[in-house]
């Protein structure tokens, strides 16, 4: 099997550079396989020479991040981009100026006046973020003086809060955002914690997401959305007209159908979940915005993933 | 602080690491002296007590040199190669010191050049230079000095004696310092050489005056400290009469024109002192000024140059054995590093990049085939029967080497009867036919490519431990890197090494492909906006060196380097040109001998070999091409058009055998080119 797509690869110049841009990819950045074995099995699930070089194009697109791009941006996300926002409300008395006084105060601050949950029931991939945050920032702030509480606990039990003043929702990825603003409605705000703690602010936190799904949470819910990364617009959608993935505009289309063709065999949503064309994988797992022609693995194994996701 | 080679060095990826710099503390490890195989082919010794300049563009390995002459280095090596212990060099014994030294005619402090501080040295506080490169050198003296002491071969009235002289000489303000080597170090750090960054970093944003007021008056330092600290060590100290103080100064391309002066200057006040400088830098400064004296430099007499490069390119040299043998000794060390490599039982370069003879790879190409046949069957069908055909091409034919059957075409042309080619044939195979001998020696590699031409869309593969180092085309790094981009392709494809299983062919050429591709691209950040005009300059040169491989009549097989009169290339050309060479892109070749008496000597000049598979040409230094001054410059300067024009003009001149005498056959010249040029080497 391995000598037919090498044999593939290796008689196109096109498909030479894309493989070795992804073994180098893989080799400084990724770091995940290692060996090509399994890109090779997921190569080998598209039928011919044109599938597998739009495969690779695709490969070559994916944005992974590997676990130490994940504390990298937990590390931002709290220490920048957290802190800016929430600037006011750590220095609500007295700002001397100092750099050692922010330093301090936002230390205070987060073990004072903050509450952490990993967003979503447990099986759900907000909660899997708990553990990289705590690595991430572990040489910043205690682990004592972040406080965690989980999401069902937070709905369903009381939980004294009247001394907090921001809740931390934390997540990976943001693709509609629909799920979000769904919990929000239904869960959240119809919580008793909620409902007695007016004065609480919630923070969304996640590592990536599409900017559409950030403005519908933050359009029909009280939540202001910090990512780590910058919002992606739609040229990070696999097949949108300004997509930077497949840039011609034929290609993108003979991808599409190759894709969709596959996705449908794979998963109700053949181009992620709410069409959401997402490319994106992270080491603890790849949300199902991603093509599922990336993450699905058939137990028959009649389609081998790159990134596999695992529910 | 140094870090260690240990933190960068993956053991599956043993030639990841090129630059001098990575190797840090540990670069001892993984040096393979050069110094004397460069004593052998220039003539120069670099431990002699010249003052040397050490020319060589990056990857040449004039870093490592001069780093492994410092103490430090020469020191672990002694440890290591000599007392074969496993010790810090702080803990050798009094004896064991004195030995080394006994051993040694130089002790050597290594300094560059390529750091922000020289940088900020400019302007008005331009002077500070000279005493900041002394009190910099005096900084490192004192560490061997620190040296000598922890191995107890330096008494307290030494130390007492030496750190008084250097606080003599400091002044304004005096000093109050412990006359010991520690609290002369502690006064380095702590006082003179903040006083300087101080001045360096204000200097950017005030004015001369403003810095005196604020900072006062930096400490004045003698300007002929480096001299007289060496004087008096050398001296006080009977263990070090007689030897000789290498400053080994590295990157002098960075300095500014009066920070060279200045090195002009020391250079000559070393005359008849114990220090000699060693200085290393990627192009020889056009003059090298005595300071401000109007005095220049001059080779031979104040200083001898070697350019590492010239020295180590084994076809400029004619010492192809020697660089070879070099190349694989450091990639051995590198493979002898790795416990991966070696655990799977491969030690030597050898066993992971196999040699392949042009015969094997011209029967692989043709894998049984007979499309290269096809060009000459319809020539014979033009004159010939079906049959007559059969008979002729059953003559020639000789499938175990397609390169002869090739060969044996071409003396069809040239009017040979089959059955006597057949014969010569017959002959050459028992080791008779000189005449065949010498065609199938000259014109084999060319063949080979016209081989690969019957053949679309094989390409040349440039594949075997023996053509990565003719690929590197006397740079160092170069041979290392293809065999890094090599395995690194083979890993990407799922390669695991083992006993008996190379790198397979496939991925060699990839790798030697994409770093030809990497250093052509490379070209372009050339300083000073030239780096584009190079590009396209050696662009030009390549393709006509690819259009003559491909002529069917191969007046010089293999035409890789020009011959032109360097003199006459003028203006923004030359600058072109020049950049080019000072870059390594084009080569210096010790020119040939004209072709008759009556033509004065050319320059010739090599395309880097390491672009021979971008360019898909030989990567041997064969076939001299005549461009004139004239050309070179259209091919720099012209339009598209005058640029066409001119290569046309180059290809049609090079291709054809000049001369009144017609071949008799309609196509093949081959018995022609039977001028053997003396000066060729492969």
């Amino acid at each position: 099997m391995n000598h037919h797509i090498k044999n593939i690869i290796l008689s196109n110049e096109r498909m030479k550079d894309l493989f070795s841009s992804i073994m180098e990819k893989d080799r400084h950045y990724w770091k995940k396989f290692g060996t090509p074995d399994d890109i090779f099995k997921w190569l080998n699930n598209f039928l011919n020479k044109n599938e597998i070089y739009l495969a690779l194009v695709l490969a070559d697109n994916i944005l992974y991040y590997n676990i130490n791009e994940v504390r990298y941006l937990w590390r931002l996300i709290l220490t920048n981009r957290v802190k800016r926002y929430l600037f006011d409300d750590i220095f609500e008395e007295d700002y001397s100026g100092k750099a050692e006084d922010i330093t301090n105060q936002f230390t205070a601050f987060i073990k004072n006046k903050c509450i952490f949950i990993g967003f979503g029931e447990i099986y759900k991939s907000g909660p899997h973020m708990i553990y990289p945050f705590h690595q991430a920032v572990s040489n910043i702030i205690k682990k004592e003086d972040i406080h965690f509480i989980e999401y069902s606990n937070f709905l369903s039990s009381k939980v004294d809060l009247s001394d907090k003043k921001v809740i931390f929702l934390l997540d990976d990825f943001i693709g509609t955002g629909n799920q979000a603003v769904k919990q929000w409605k239904e869960e959240i705000i119809v919580s008793e914690n909620y409902k007695s703690n007016q004065h609480i602010r919630f923070l969304y936190t996640a590592l990536t997401g599409f900017l559409s799904g950030v403005e519908n949470i933050e359009k029909h819910t009280d939540m202001k959305v910090i990512l780590g990364e910058s919002p992606m617009d739609d040229s990070f959608r696999c097949f949108s007209d300004s997509s930077l993935i497949y840039e011609d505009a034929a290609e993108r289309e003979k991808a599409k159908e190759i894709m969709e063709t596959a996705g449908k065999m794979l998963y109700e949503y053949p181009l992620g979940y709410e069409n959401d064309q997402a490319v994106v994988a992270f080491c603890h797992n790849t949300p199902n915005n991603s093509l599922p022609v990336i993450w699905k693995k058939m137990g028959d194994g009649s389609w081998y993933p790159l990134f596999e996701r695992f529910e | 602080m140094e870090k260690d080679i240990k933190d960068r060095f993956d053991e599956t990826r043993p030639f990841d690491v090129v630059r001098a710099e990575d190797f840090g503390k540990d670069l001892w490890e993984f040096y393979e002296p050069l110094e004397e195989l460069i004593r052998n082919i220039s003539g120069v010794d670099i431990t002699g007590s010249r003052p040397i300049f050490l020319i060589g563009g990056r990857g040449t390995g004039k870093t490592m040199v001069l780093k492994f002459l410092s103490l430090e280095m020469q020191l672990k090596d002694f440890i290591k190669n000599i007392l074969h212990q496993n010790k810090s060099i702080e803990e050798l014994s009094t004896e064991e010191m004195r030995a080394f030294l006994n051993s040694k005619n130089f002790i050597g402090i290594y300094l560059r050049f390529r750091t922000t501080e020289y940088d900020s040295i400019k302007g008005d506080i331009a002077r500070l230079f000279n005493p900041y490169l002394s009190i910099k050198t005096a900084e490192q003296i004192f560490k061997f000095l620190m040296i000598l002491k922890s191995s107890m071969l330096l008494s307290d009235e030494h130390e007492a004696k030496i750190a008084e002289y250097f606080i003599g000489q400091i002044k304004e303000p005096e000093p109050r310092v412990k006359n010991n080597f520690d609290g002369v170090l502690k006064l380095m750090r702590e006082n003179i050489f903040p006083q300087f960054e101080t001045i360096f970093e204000k200097s950017s944003y005030c004015s001369i005056d403003e810095i005196k007021k604020d900072c006062g008056i930096p400490i004045i330092i003698s300007k002929n400290i480096i001299f007289g600290l060496a004087d008096c060590i050398f001296t006080e100290m009977d263990f070090l009469r007689k030897k000789s103080l290498f400053i080994l100064l590295d990157e002098l391309e960075y300095l500014n024109d009066y920070q060279k002066q200045c090195i002009g200057q020391l250079i000559k006040d070393s005359d008849e002192t114990s220090v000699i400088f060693k200085v290393g830098s990627r192009y020889m400064p056009e003059v090298l000024s005595v300071g401000e004296s109007g005095e220049v430099l001059q080779e031979p007499h104040d200083f001898r140059k070697i350019d590492i490069t010239d020295a180590l390119n084994a076809a400029h040299s004619g010492r192809k054995g020697d660089y070879c043998k070099l190349i694989k000794n450091i990639l051995n060390k590198r493979l002898a590093k790795s416990n991966y490599l070696k655990d799977k039982g491969i030690t030597d370069i050898q066993q992971l990049f196999p040699n392949i003879t042009i015969e094997k790879e011209a029967v692989e190409l043709v894998n049984g085939r007979e499309k290269h046949w096809g060009k000459f069957k319809t020539f014979l069908k033009k004159s010939g029967s079906e049959k007559e055909i059969d008979n002729i091409i059953d003559y020639l034919r000789y499938p175990s080497n397609p390169i002869i059957e090739k060969l044996n075409m071409l003396l069809y042309y040239r009017g040979e009867s089959p059955q006597k080619i057949k014969e010569m044939r017959e002959e050459y195979l028992c080791g008779k036919n000189e005449q065949y001998v010498h065609l199938y020696q000259k014109n084999a590699f060319n063949l080979l490519f016209q081989l690969y031409s019957d053949y679309p869309p094989s390409k040349k593969k440039y594949v075997g431990i023996d053509v990565f180092i003719h690929l590197s085309s006397g740079i160092i790094r170069y041979a290392v890197e293809l065999c890094n981009q090599a395995i690194n392709t083979a890993y990407n494809y799922g390669y695991e090494p083992a006993v008996e299983k190379p790198v397979e062919f496939v991925y060699q050429d990839m790798g030697a492909k994409n770093h030809a591709e990497l250093q052509f691209k490379d070209i372009t950040r050339i300083p000073g906006n030239l780096g584009l005009d190079v590009q396209n300059f050696i662009t030009e040169i390549g393709t006509i060196f690819r259009e003559l491989h491909l002529s069917p009549h191969l007046v010089e097989p293999e035409p890789t380097h020009f011959e032109t009169y360097y003199s006459e290339i003028k203006d923004k050309a030359k600058q072109v040109f020049d950049a080019a060479l000072n870059h390594y892109y084009l080569q210096k070749k010790p020119p040939m001998e004209p072709k008759s008496s009556y033509e004065t000597k050319k320059n010739d000049f090599l395309i880097n070999r390491g672009f021979a598979p971008y360019f898909e040409i030989s990567y041997k230094v064969r076939g001299r091409t005549y461009i004139s001054a004239s050309q070179i410059y259209n091919l720099i300067m012209g339009n598209d058009e005058e640029k066409k024009k001119t290569r046309k003009e180059i290809i049609k001149k090079n291709a054809k055998k000049e001369g009144p005498e017609k071949p008799k056959a309609s196509q093949i010249t081959l018995f022609d080119l039977i001028e053997v040029n003396k000066n060729e080497t492969d």
